[in-house]
């Protein structure tokens, strides 16, 4: 084994024996290991050596039970979410099996343990622990970070305009002698903020991404509703970003729902168009509404 | 309450079996790192097949006592 390569595996238990022998089997499975007797010297070990990614622990080690050291080793370590805890125990029971999954145990191995299976398990965790710490490096440094910062961004710009947007509507209501506000002037001032928002997506995710045909059906109806115009099938197929086959169908499911109904154009008995049920119409109010206080409180 | 056993005595039973399978533990090892070392003689790598599934045996009765005994009681 190259003593020059950083092991990347402690393996805790108070036997000396089987510390040596733990440490044989990986390093014939050229997997590099440290070894503790004690909780203590593998907290010790892992505050000096932030190389390890696999903790494997005897339940039973001295000065802590084995669950309550993996229990520090995740608190004091919660900033290395890629160590992965093997368990090995002698006794199975249903405690310590739930307890090892709430500490997101990677493995749990029963003595006695086959050589096999420990470099197996090992190895298996070292894998998981090294894609995490890709990720959290790609997402650290890549393009994509300045990506996520301005998605994070966006939404703070949107919910500071949500809250300016409802506390002016709150004020207007409040106003001596201006009587409540409309509630359609809310549902139609968030219905702008949320176009707002999925604009903000698509042109960071892309809009093939995240298609959401039905909402944004929806979402036109009530608008056009809200200004008192009506929507044939057509136009409302052509306004959305989705394909017409899609849209189509969305608009069928919305009828059958019993949101949207089909109407005869009354200047044209040849056309149709589209319009919100008065069901369709109080959902919408109300999950508008329901946002706009929703977004005011979180702000 | 363990049924035969008096109270007092559970745990002692309890770390007895757990010494047992630690030791077990260690033997399975070293015996499963001689064998895939490969150098054995037949003779001897025969004598260490046969010592391998004697403590495998003595392993799976281990596991019948741990049932027996029921899981560990948390104060």
């Amino acid at each position: 084994m190259d003593t020059s390569v950083p092991a990347r595996v402690l393996a805790v238990d108070d036997e000396v024996r089987a510390l040596r022998l733990m440490s044989r089997v990986l390093d014939s499975g050229a997997i590099g290991c440290r070894t503790a007797e004690s909780a203590a010297e593998a907290l010790a070990i892992l505050r000096q050596e932030p190389d390890i990614d696999v903790v494997v622990s005897d339940m039973d080690v001295p000065t802590a039970d084995g669950i309550e050291f993996l229990d520090t080793v995740r608190r004091e370590f919660a900033d290395r979410p890629w160590l992965q805890l093997l368990l090995v125990t002698g006794q199975a029971s249903f405690d310590t099996a739930v307890a090892a999954m709430r500490l997101e145990a990677s493995d749990y191995l029963f003595k006695p343990i086959e050589p096999k299976s420990l470099r197996e398990s090992v190895q298996h965790a070292l894998t998981r622990a090294e894609s995490i710490r890709k990720v959290r490096a790609t997402t650290r440094e890549s393009p994509g970070a300045s990506e996520l910062r301005q998605v994070a961004d966006t939404a703070k710009a949107l919910a500071e305009d949500m809250r300016r947007t409802i506390e002016q509507d709150a004020s207007r209501r409040d106003a001596p002698g201006t009587g409540p506000g409309r509630p359609e002037d809310t549902c139609l001032r968030t219905l702008k903020l949320l176009q707002k928002m999925h604009v903000a997506r698509s042109g960071i995710f892309g809009e093939a991404v995240m298609p959401e045909p039905a909402w944004e059906v929806l979402a036109e109806l009530m608008r056009a509703r809200l200004a008192g115009q009506h929507l044939s099938v057509t136009s409302l197929a052509l306004s959305s970003k989705s394909p017409m086959t899609t849209v189509l169908r969305r608009i069928e499911d919305l009828i059958q729902g019993g949101l949207a109904a089909r109407m005869p154009d009354p200047a044209d008995r040849r056309r149709t168009y589209v319009e919100l049920t008065p069901e369709g119409m109080a959902r919408m109010q109300l999950f508008l509404e329901g946002f706009a206080r929703t977004a005011l409180a979180a702000s | 309450m363990t049924p035969g056993i008096p109270e007092s005595q559970v745990t002692d039973m309890r770390r007895l079996l757990r010494d047992v399978n630690d030791e077990l533990s260690i033997a399975v090892l070293q015996i499963e790192m001689l064998l895939e070392s490969g150098g054995s003689e037949a003779q001897s790598r025969e004598s260490l097949e046969e010592s391998l599934d004697a403590c495998r045996k003595a392993a799976e009765s281990l596991k019948r006592a741990w049932l027996i005994l029921g899981p560990r009681r948390t104060p």
